[in-house]
């Protein structure tokens, strides 16, 4: 399926309901998830700058974690620009750049983190909350040192400037361009139409991503399932950012269609069920055939919500899916 | 002479003007005449470098390589202007991974530097070296590698272990074996591979020159087939052009689908801006022959002439008729003019990332830490492409395309079984 990109037929449905769906996410989904984002990694630096002991910062970076999983999927506008949200969120890394990036900053006590604009021009996959987490959990990066705390608290504040930026430009101009779409002089959106599809694509991406890369990397083959690719499995938090990236991508669709739209309620119920009852916090029972079948069945019901969202949500907002950044390889 | 010259462009007016309504199934029609003349120039492309590499190999030297890396390069400039049918021609899709996949452990493949590494988690056979091994171990048996054959690359050792950087077959491959790795990180310079590592006897560098050379014909020759299948997929009788003109409206979807998946997730997202977020030189797409700037270009060129169904052949000969561009206008002629405007930005900045690379500013350098004037050309090119990309939706828009193959699911089919 990487190659189709669906388009369905679209049956608009009265133009002052939909409006208030984009209205709707955008005052109870994406500015308080912003702010909360903002907020969280706010505190993660002012910890780092307290304490910057592994043990001090953990928690804070597991608050922000938790509240990037509440906006990760809005992976446009203000998130897109400066290629923000792939610094935020480097992952999945195929080629082990974090690890090998990291490390070779540290073998150099590289100079160029002692400021903001240096630390902004380093490779994204020493940027973020990924290289954070492998530095805060992975035991090859114990102990650096003075370098290791000054890195600790240049990517917190690295992060908390990304975070703010992107707050700032929804609240400050970004907001009303998607509010007011389709009005004259707004080159960003010149429709309505145009509004409901780039929130329509982010919920149908983001369960893709789940499906494909926070399901699909552990489970590899039948033959060869592959643990260690889960996402976050060094904090043991795999699932969990499964569990809060649903209840996001839940909300996202009950404010883009608060009502009528029951067939998509009931399969994200399912997942988030499926989600919740898991028992499995690392993915590290897809070894054997039973614990992958689990997640299997989790990775059909999250396929599932998205398509009944293509199928249902979509003709009911009058949107065909667009182009997303995973429709590459 | 002036009379029949007056008589022939009355004839024309005439016979334009039923055209003047331009039909869905004469532009899926050009359009598969367009691939069908741009993967017939590939592989006639591939095989001027299987010429090339068979009289090198037959008799190695220091000029036989250049001829041959020189080939290469030309056959890349039809290919990557095919790649804007990869994504919405399932056919195309399935096929490519055996000519353009991308990107590759080479160490699978033949010797490599010290840094390269070994193996890696996500890749046991990262460093396997088929060719100075003709026996080893892959996923729990033996594998007899004493004669390099085609099924051995295609069927063994490609995307082995489930890995997709697995890359043992297509133009990577054949790449990496005429320049060797690029060692100069984001420094000027790209691989340079001594053409005594062709040679016999002890003028033989590297070890296991023979094998080398078998690996390269074989997988050259593999080339040359692959593209010839897929040239004869899209003639008057293939399978690629039954597929897509079964279904007008599909056809259509298909073709913006292609164009928008190429410009965005793909070379913007994939390709472009993801290298220069990593500043990582092995992100460059042709990385070792430094190419990238090139592909890149063509690949925006194809996008270019599949809209506007005009394309010219190696040849110079012109291959065009209706095209989606006609279509878009009859329904909104802003539309297209945005879209139009759009693919000659995109063309340009990718242009101009061209005309840096051959004045000396190599792709890899665009990507180097702190090079603040080559981000920006590759950054410039990427917003090109998103901007084109929110024009091709409002082609889809425009034409109103219905719904393509949407898989059937328990959920819509049978919402109770869901929750069995």
């Amino acid at each position: 399926m990487k190659y189709a990109v669906a388009f369905t037929i679209g049956l608009a449905i009265a133009a002052g309901s939909v409006a208030a769906g984009v209205e709707q996410a955008i005052d109870d989904q994406i500015l308080p998830g912003y702010a909360a984002f903002s907020d969280a990694t706010a505190a993660l630096r002012q910890t780092a700058m307290n304490d910057c002991t592994a043990a001090a910062i953990r928690p804070d970076w597991n608050g922000a974690m938790d509240a990037w999983l509440g906006v990760g999927h809005l992976r446009f506008g203000p998130a897109e620009a400066e290629g923000r949200a792939t610094a935020i969120a480097f992952w999945p890394d195929t080629r082990g750049a974090t690890a090998r990036t990291l490390a070779d900053l540290l073998i150099a006590r590289d100079p160029v983190i002692d400021t903001p604009e240096g630390t902004a021009t380093l490779s994204v996959a020493a940027r973020g909350l990924y290289a954070l987490e492998l530095l805060l959990y992975d035991p090859q990066f114990d102990d650096n040192g003075a370098y290791g705390c000054a890195l600790l608290r240049a990517l917190t504040t690295d992060l908390a400037a990304m975070a703010a930026s992107i707050e700032d430009e929804w609240q400050n101009g970004y907001a009303d361009a998607l509010r007011h779409a389709g009005d004259p002089g707004n080159d960003v959106f010149l429709s309505e139409r145009e509004a409901r599809q780039t929130l329509f694509t982010a919920l149908l991406t983001g369960l893709e991503f789940i499906a494909d890369q926070r399901l699909g990397r552990p489970m590899g083959t039948f033959e060869r399932p592959r643990p260690a690719r889960a996402e976050s499995w060094r904090a043991g938090r795999s699932q969990r950012n499964v569990i809060l990236s649903l209840r996001a991508l839940s909300g996202l669709a009950d404010a883009l269609a608060d009502s009528g739209t029951p067939r998509t309620d009931a399969a994200f119920s399912r997942a988030m069920d499926l989600a919740d009852t898991l028992d499995d916090p690392v993915f590290g029972a897809v070894v054997d055939p039973t614990g992958r079948l689990r997640v299997e069945v989790l990775q059909q019901a999250v396929r599932d919500a998205r398509e009944t969202a293509l199928m249902e949500l979509g003709p009911a907002l009058g949107v065909s899916a667009g182009f997303n950044s995973a429709d590459g390889d | 002479m002036t009379r029949t010259l007056a008589a022939a462009v009355a004839t024309s007016a005439l016979v334009a003007l039923p055209a003047f309504a331009v039909e869905r199934s004469d532009v899926l029609e050009t359009y598969a005449d367009i691939a069908a003349a741009k993967y017939a120039d590939s592989r006639d492309a591939a095989r001027q470098l299987q010429t090339a590499i068979h009289k090198f190999i037959d008799a190695p030297s220091a000029e036989g390589l250049d001829a041959a890396r020189t080939a290469w390069r030309e056959a890349r400039i039809p290919y990557m202007q095919t790649e804007v049918y990869r994504f919405g021609n399932p056919m195309v899709d399935e096929w490519e991974g055996r000519v353009n996949a991308w990107p590759l452990d080479e160490g699978l493949i033949d010797y490599v530097d010290p840094t390269y590494g070994g193996a890696t988690d996500e890749n046991e056979y990262a460093a396997l070296n088929v060719i100075a091994n003709p026996q080893f171990q892959l996923s729990g048996r033996t594998v007899d590698a004493s004669r390099i054959t085609p099924d051995l690359l295609q069927d063994v050792l490609q995307e082995a272990d489930g890995v997709e950087a697995n890359v043992a077959t297509g133009y990577h491959a054949i790449e990496f074996l005429l320049w060797g790795q690029d060692l100069n990180g984001t420094d000027a310079g790209a691989g340079d591979r001594p053409w005594t590592d062709y040679a016999s006897g002890d003028d033989c560098t590297n070890g296991n020159c023979d094998r080398r050379a078998d690996y390269l014909r074989v997988v050259t020759d593999l080339l040359v087939d692959d593209l010839d299948e897929m040239a004869r997929a899209w003639g008057a009788n293939g399978a690629a052009r039954a597929d897509l003109t079964a279904d007008e409206e599909a056809g259509m979807a298909a073709i913006l689908t292609g164009m928008g998946s190429l410009s965005y997730g793909e070379l913007a997202g994939e390709r472009m801006k993801l290298g220069v977020l990593l500043n990582d030189p092995e992100e460059e797409h042709d990385c070792f022959s430094d190419n990238t700037h090139e592909s890149h270009y063509y690949d925006g060129v194809g996008m270019q002439n599949a809209y506007l169904a005009s394309y010219t052949r190696m040849d110079g000969s012109v291959v065009s008729g209706p095209s989606p561009s006609d279509l878009v206008a009859a329904a909104d002629p802003q539309v297209d003019a945005q879209l139009r405007e759009r693919l000659d930005a995109s063309v340009e900045a990718l242009d101009r990332v061209r005309d840096a690379a051959n004045d000396g500013m190599a792709y890899d350098m665009m990507l180097a830490r702190g090079n603040a004037e080559g981000e920006k050309l590759v950054m410039d090119a990427v917003d090109a492409l998103v901007a084109q990309t929110r024009a091709i939706e409002r082609a889809v828009a425009a034409l109103d395309l219905g719904a393509i193959e949407v898989e059937g699911s328990d959920s819509l089919d049978a919402p109770d079984a869901v929750f069995q």
